[in-house]
């Protein structure tokens, strides 16, 4: 392991570390509240689970941070090879304008499209700006294809399953 | 006992009940590929029209279904990354990159002859087996539960990444959302921060649907557009990367038995059901195999393991439904409404009272496994036409149907906006080398866990809260005795291999 990837890994170890001592001094005690007098012998309070997760984590992080720190990476010349990543394992490396444009139109259509539109017309302009921010220009992929694949969707959906979609905010108040 | 065997075959063997296992079938191949559509749903769907028809008619149909939509779920997984039920998550680790070396139509395949094997096992330990099982299947109380996932999370999380504790954090996140909601023994709000959304938990189908295909749809939009414009899915136009040789389906054959009698123990447990089977099942095959390093890149046995376990769950959660009147799980609840409703008896009593419709039942499993198969063959033929279709199509039309299946569980627009927001979060998890699938695990498992380990503490509380009465219970020993067995065995494999590797650099 280079020096640089040990320290990107102390990085996120600090990181996520900080994240959990936040999450354990702050989140727990604000979103659960155990009742009074409740103890083991009533099978542990509420906030037992989400405390025993929390310590848990930063078990682990602080194990594998003084892991690092006295022996290097253990697990890299010699590694077992049940240990070699699978590639969704690994880091994927920066990610494109095209993705983050992705996530955006994806979070502006289930956040405020399909609420106030409807799962119909929200989808109808969620696919051809998808299809156009991934470099398709032509008329009849941009129109006729959304226009298909949100009708059979809706077909199958509420004809067929009988099972209702979003309706739209707008048009039905 | 023969003639009442044969009077039950007679009842199942009529072109009726054939016809309406084909059509349930059918129905659940297509049903089960829907992302957001269970196998439980699918069967509920159907149970409706099932009354319309004589019991050996009408229930041939629904269980039909229910094997039909546990493959049929794997035909997405492996193609899109979606699984079209919880139970085919597993099946996305090693099917997804199988199809992305073009080898889509062989996985597909394995996973077919896997569900039809496991199915049929399971069927098999149901007819000749069922008494026993449930005996031992009712010997596992919440000590042994506990054990049980609390190895299933271990050995799950750290086997999934490098380094491992990136998995296991991924993991313990899993079980960190996986506590949102009520409290089980309490009903005191955990983490919703008044909101009323989060009161329920969050579901199991936008976790799936979010983590696996929205974050996937997302890093693909990162592609180049030359990569944007072309195939959807690689297509290999070599013959041996379109189908299972009778070699490889051999070389799997030790780890069809093993998920399939895991799968059919599981299946026999109530409360545990098919994606659990299947998660385990993955990871024993991946320990028990001599090429652990192919697992996650596209290993045949990564397909079979879970398929074989999932499927195998759909007979064995009879055995506790047939034997006692317990259903195992929803769809075996839902089964046994429809047995109610069509004034079947199950139970003790059923099998010295009037056993012919069982046999029937009996009959009808095993028709619909050989049904499942020929249909399923048949859908590796229609799923061929997904791989000539453009892949910004695929991309933009599995974000669609995403938020639709997201929806449809339970009709919450909550439901649509975390299946994005999970995405975001996969697709951020990903980048900085973090799995998803042990968060996805360590989801499904914590309720189980937290019930059990709960209750555990409550009984040992009767006890003069000495824990150590768990130490009286055979079937505790007994597993605990396989699990030291079991890691023992899997330690000193992994330090020969250790050992081996300097040995070949030399």
């Amino acid at each position: 392991m280079t020096f640089n990837a040990r320290s990107a890994e102390f990085f996120q170890l600090a990181a996520l570390l900080l994240a959990v001592v936040l999450f354990y001094l702050v989140v727990i005690p604000a979103g659960v509240t155990d009742p009074e007098g409740f103890g083991i012998d009533e099978g542990l309070p509420p906030s037992f689970s989400p405390r025993l997760v929390a310590w848990m984590a930063m078990a682990l992080m602080v194990v594998r941070a003084a892991t690092l720190l006295l022996f290097g990476d253990p697990t890299s010349p010699g590694a077992d090879p049940a240990d070699v990543p699978g590639p969704e394992r690994q880091g994927d490396g920066d990610l494109s304008t095209r993705a983050v444009i992705g996530v955006v139109l994806a979070l502006v259509y289930s956040l405020a499209l399909v609420p106030h539109l409807g799962f119909v017309t929200g989808s109808l302009l969620l696919m051809p700006a998808l299809l156009l921010a991934m470099g398709e220009r032509r008329f009849v992929p941009l129109t006729i294809y959304p226009a298909i694949v949100v009708l059979a969707v809706w077909a199958l959906f509420e004809q067929l399953l009988a099972i209702r979609l979003p309706p739209a905010a707008l048009f039905t108040s | 006992m023969i003639d009442q065997i044969l009077e039950g075959v007679q009842l199942a063997f009529t072109l009726e009940s054939f016809i309406a296992i084909v059509l349930g079938v059918a129905a659940g191949q297509l049903l089960g590929a829907i992302p957001g559509l269970t196998a439980s749903m699918a069967v509920a769907l159907l149970i409706p029209y099932s009354f319309y028809f004589e019991p050996w008619v009408g229930i041939p149909m629904l269980l039909g279904m229910f094997k039909g939509s546990l493959f049929g779920s794997s035909t997405t997984a492996i193609l899109i990354r979606t699984p079209g039920t919880p139970a085919a998550s597993a099946t996305v680790l090693d099917g997804y990159p199988l199809a992305q070396q073009g080898k889509g139509a062989k996985a597909i395949k394995m996973a077919l002859y896997a569900s039809v094997f496991g199915d049929s096992f399971s069927d098999i330990c149901l007819i000749f087996f069922a008494s026993l099982l449930a005996i031992v299947a009712l010997a596992f109380g919440p000590a042994e539960y506990t054990v049980l996932i609390v190895l299933a999370l271990a050995s799950l999380g750290m086997l999934s990444s490098k380094p491992a504790w990136k998995g296991l954090l991924a993991m313990l996140l899993g079980v960190t959302i996986g506590i949102i909601g009520l409290d089980p023994i309490t009903a005191t709000e955990r983490l919703t921060f008044g909101n009323p959304e989060l009161e329920e938990g969050i579901g199991l189908i936008p976790m799936l649907i979010g983590f696996l295909a929205v974050s996937e749809v997302f890093r693909q939009m990162g592609s180049s557009l030359a990569d944007l414009s072309g195939r959807a899915i690689r297509y290999s136009d070599k013959p041996e990367d379109n189908r299972v040789s009778m070699a490889e389906f051999r070389s799997c054959l030790p780890t069809l038995f093993r998920a399939s009698a895991l799968g059919t123990v599981i299946g026999a447990m109530p409360g545990l059901g098919s994606t659990v089977a299947a998660f385990l099942a993955y990871g024993q095959a991946r320990r028990a195999s001599p090429h652990p390093e192919q697992f996650g890149k596209g290993a045949l046995e990564g397909v079979a393991a879970p398929e074989a376990a999932n499927n195998a769950v759909s007979g064995s959660n009879l055995i506790p439904l047939l034997a006692f009147g317990i259903p195992g799980d929803i769809a075996a609840a839902l089964i046994l409404s429809a047995f109610m409703i069509q004034g079947i008896n199950v139970g003790p009593l059923a099998f010295s009272e009037n056993p012919t419709p069982l046999y029937a039942i009996y009959t009808a499993l095993l028709m619909a496994n050989a049904v499942n198969l020929v249909l399923g063959l048949g859908l590796v033929h229609v799923a061929k036409f997904a791989f000539a279709v453009p892949r910004r199509l695929l991309l933009s039309s599995v974000l669609i149907v995403a938020s639709a299946g997201s929806y449809a569980l339970r009709g919450s627009l909550f439901d649509v906006q975390l299946v994005f927001i999970f995405g975001l979060l996969g697709l951020i998890m990903v980048r900085f080398g973090f799995p998803t699938v042990p968060l996805l695990i360590g989801f499904i498992l914590m309720p189980i866990l937290e019930e059990n380990l709960r209750t555990v503490l409550l009984l040992a509380s009767t006890y003069d809260a000495h824990l150590l009465f768990v130490f009286e219970r055979p079937a505790f020993l007994t597993m605990s005795g396989l699990i030291v067995a079991g890691t023992s065995l899997f330690a000193w494999r992994r330090w020969r291999r250790r050992r081996a590797v300097p040995d070949e650099r030399q």
